[in-house]
């Protein structure tokens, strides 16, 4: 079983596509790329694809991975070059690299991620109102936030996990960067931080109407984080 | 295009609308001369799995001076949306406005889309009356199995197609591009279109009615126009495209695998049936030929599943080499092979066991009716002993849940043939128990669709069972099928009756589409949204009873709607049909004995293809 890590980019239309449909989009293209993909045992032998992080359909993602195993070893470059033309609209690779088998599960090792939202807010706001917007949320000891699951609806705390957040903002036009946590210990929806953001400041705008971009997904090693991919 | 984005982010399933598929084509609007959208009146997963608009998808799109975009009904929620932000509908490669383009082709596969193809036409801006529609809204036309029977669309569409596209779509086009150039308008256009074979232009014909609301006759208004207009069908299909390179949907569809199409045409001869009479005859597709582009199928698709389609893919006469030369290509591949449907013998087990498709569980039968009497009134040539004995095979090699079709309604059903069904379950269940199937998962599905009399059929002229009826028997059935083991599923009787309205109509239901969609009906075909009060309401207002179009026994000398609408089968072959059907008399398959003079071959000029005759 050989090993390959593959960041891509989801945008463009592929932006619409759910997590499971991403999922079959991927191995289609290993598929039509003729890449020797690494089958499990049994009754019905699955490929391995192992991503990072579901990203919520409408987000754009800049630096998404992915870890394909391949039962014949192949050159990274050549992996890259077989898989980019065949993948549908708006999903594009940009880096292909060799990773050792025994390397840490992706999905486990996801522990932050970085998000930029954009989007538009009356322009009679003022840069002053944003950056206290901004400190309201960082200084706030707790941030309820309400989340539709299938079990029903969940309150739960995320100021503990907003580790970042920093917003640019020139006549209506406001950009949030943020790096909050992410993985199966918990994770935090960049349109709760935006949420959080508008409320707390008394910001007028609905969440929904901005546009969320992913552009990484990171480790903390030694308190350090380091990007994935 | 921003706007669009936005209502992407609104709505349940974004990807239905997304685009970006692989292989959908995107060409030069300003390079072509013609630009057609198609449109299938239903959901993206339900039009996407459709091999039809594959075809045409790509025999348009291969074309310099042509380029075919789809569109799909949008669900409600979109469609909520575009209402509210007065936004028109558009298609998926270019998010253009439908209107904008100089066709708009609907694909009709079943009669409950009918108020989605007014609807789609209302997003998109178009006038819905062909009449009323301006010479810059798109040329609307409209093909597919519904087409065989036009009228209740005949006020809303320009042209219909009758019959295989592959050919005819050429002819049309050129036609087109030719009566832009000359500067002709519509109704000079559609004056020539009228010329081509298999066309069909409402607008020239005219419908008259006795009294009692029969039809006393459908005739063209012009001299030169034809009193009949006959199907197209292509001839040799090994020579017809075939999508090597479907657009591969990014969401999933319905039937989410490569279609490989092994043979057209169906001559069972199911007396219910309607695709048996109009795509005959039956021609299959050569070997070497489903070899190479099944091979090139999964190249560009990626499919890890392929599907063997046809109306009855154990039919084709070479499956066994079909499937020994395909399966040690696709095998170190991981590309299983599936078949749609199974005939109820052994050799169909046989060949879905050498498929695998045990890993599936289920496995599929149509015996369509509870005893032999009534299966051999609709020529349903399998015995229960066949049926038994394919159970048995297929429990014997894995299989633990079994699926039966059935139909309720049929002409001459009593209470016996029901009690038949439930027999034919019990007996399932016993050989399941019989071949050890681990208890607590053997599992018989019973399925039972209602009969609808359908257009060009030997039981065009059978009434349906009214509605109370048709629920009586499905209680009867529910009551009957206590055995936990058995699951019931059924088929609406209000659905099935406005299915067999619209399957027997004429051109006075327009009025009634109109109305109904006025009255908010749409996507008719899903249990969440069809409301029969609102029909009942469109019937009630355009003064027309559908009980007279459903329920009644149609006469021998009647005009029937779609009279003037030639499958090339002769009237003769369906009456003496319908008179075997009521002697219990079997008509065999031309596919493997002699011909029964149905008249399709002479009169149409193609003779079946089979590649092999067993004698
Ligand atoms: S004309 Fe004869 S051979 Fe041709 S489809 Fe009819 S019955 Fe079969």
């Amino acid at each position: 079983m050989f090993r390959y890590r593959v960041t891509f980019r989801k945008e463009g239309p592929a932006r619409w596509i759910g997590h499971l449909d991403l999922v079959r989009a991927m191995e289609r293209a290993c598929r039509r790329a003729g890449l020797p993909l690494w089958y499990s045992e049994g009754f019905n032998p699955r490929p391995r694809f192992v991503f990072a992080l579901p990203l919520p359909v409408g987000h754009i993602g800049l630096k998404e991975l992915v870890d394909v195993y391949l039962r014949v070893p192949a050159g990274a470059d050549s992996v890259k070059a077989r898989l980019a033309p065949v993948l549908p609209g708006g999903i594009v690779v940009v880096a292909v690299v060799r990773v050792p088998r025994e390397a840490p599960n992706l999905m486990a090792a996801v522990q932050r991620a970085s998000y930029v939202a954009e989007g538009g807010l009356d322009p009679a706001v003022t840069p002053a109102a944003v950056e206290t917007a901004v400190r309201a949320v960082l200084e706030a000891k707790e941030i309820k936030s309400v989340r539709q699951g299938k079990a029903g609806r969940k309150e739960r705390d995320i100021r503990p996990g907003i580790f970042d957040l920093a917003a640019e903002y020139d006549r209506g036009e406001l950009r949030v960067a943020m790096t909050v946590k992410a993985g199966q210990q918990g994770n935090i929806r960049p349109e709760e931080v935006v949420e959080a953001l508008l409320r707390l400041g008394g910001l007028p705008g609905d969440a929904m109407d901005f546009t969320f971009y992913r552009t990484g997904l990171f480790v903390v090693t030694a308190g350090r984080l380091v990007g994935l991919g | 295009m921003l706007e669009i984005e936005r209502l992407l982010q609104r709505v349940e399933k974004p990807g239905r609308y997304a685009g970006g598929e692989y292989n959908a084509v995107r060409k030069n609007w300003d390079r072509v001369a013609v630009r057609v959208a198609f449109a299938f009146p239903d959901v993206y997963e339900v039009g996407m799995s459709h091999l039809g608009l594959q075809i045409l998808y790509g025999i348009v799109n291969r074309r310099q001076d042509a380029l075919m975009e789809r569109v799909f009904a949008p669900w409600p929620d979109m469609e909520a949306l575009l209402r509210t932000k007065g936004i028109p509908l558009f298609t998926i490669e270019s998010r253009r406005p439908v209107r904008d383009f100089d066709i708009l082709a609907f694909t009709l596969q079943y009669e409950l889309t009918y108020t989605n193809v007014l609807n789609m036409m209302e997003l998109a801006g178009i006038t819905l009356t062909a009449a009323a529609r301006g010479e810059n809204e798109p040329l609307v036309i409209a093909g597919g199995p519904c087409a065989f029977n036009p009228e209740p669309l005949a006020a809303f569409v320009d042209l219909f197609v009758i019959g295989e596209g592959e050919e005819v779509v050429h002819e049309l086009l050129d036609a087109y591009i030719r009566a832009r150039r000359e500067g002709k308008r519509r109704t000079a256009f559609l004056r020539d279109a009228a010329d081509i074979p298999g066309v069909y232009v409402p607008s020239l014909y005219a419908a008259d009615y006795f009294s009692d609301g029969r039809i006393a006759g459908i005739r063209p208004l012009l001299p030169d126009v034809p009193a009949r207009v006959t199907k197209r069908v292509v001839r040799d299909l090994d020579a017809a495209p075939f999508p090597t390179h479907p657009v591969v949907p990014t969401i999933e569809a319905v039937h989410d695998r490569g279609m490989l199409e092994i043979f057209r045409g169906c001559t069972r001869g199911c007396r219910f049936c309607q695709a048996g009479i109009i795509y005959r005859p039956v021609r299959e597709r050569s070997l070497e030929r489903l070899l190479a582009d099944g091979q090139e199928l999964v190249r560009n698709t990626g499919y890890d599943e392929i599907s063997l389609t046809s109306l009855s893919s154990v039919d084709y006469s070479q499956l066994y080499p079909l499937v020994d030369r395909f399966l040690p290509v696709f095998k170190p591949e991981r590309v299983s092979i599936s078949l749609p449907s199974l005939r109820a013998d052994a050799f169909a087990v046989e060949i879905a066991r050498r498929l695998q498709e045990v890993r599936k569980g289920t496995l599929t039968f149509a015996p369509e009716a509870g005893t032999q009497r009534l299966r051999d009134v609709i020529n349903k040539r399998v015995t229960e002993e066949d049926l038994l004995r394919a159970v048995e095979a297929a429990f014997a090699s894995g299989w633990l849940r079994v699926k039966l079709y059935f139909m309720v309604g049929l002409p001459t059903e009593t209470e016996t043939d029901l009690d038949g069904i439930t027999a034919l379950a019990a007996s399932v269940l016993k050989v399941g128990e019989r071949c050890g199937v681990p208890k607590g998962r053997l599992r018989v599905t019973v399925s039972a669709a209602c009969f609808v009399p359908k257009a060009h059929t030997p039981f065009q002229w059978e009434p349906q069972a009214d509605r109370e009826t048709l629920r009586e028997k499905i209680l009867y059935l529910k009551r009957r099928l206590k055995d936990r083991r058995i699951d019931l599923d059924w088929h609406d009787p209000e659905t099935s009756f406005l299915e067999a309205v619209f399957a027997r109509g004429d051109r006075r239901l327009s009025a009634v589409l109109l109305a109904a969609r006025r009255l908010g009906c749409r996507f008719d075909g899903w249990r969440e949204h069809f409301d029969f009060a609102r029909w009942q309401q469109a019937f009630a207002e355009s003064g027309l009873d559908p009980a007279d179009y459903a329920y009644r026994r149609y006469d021998y000398s009647e005009v029937l709607a779609w009279d003037h609408i030639d499958t090339g089968v002769s009237r003769d072959f369906l009456v003496t049909e319908h008179q075997r059907a009521y002697r219990g008399e079997l008509t065999p398959d031309c596919r493997w004995e002699d011909c029964l003079a149905c008249g399709v071959c002479p009169e149409l000029g193609v003779a079946p293809v089979i590649l092999e005759v067993r004698s």
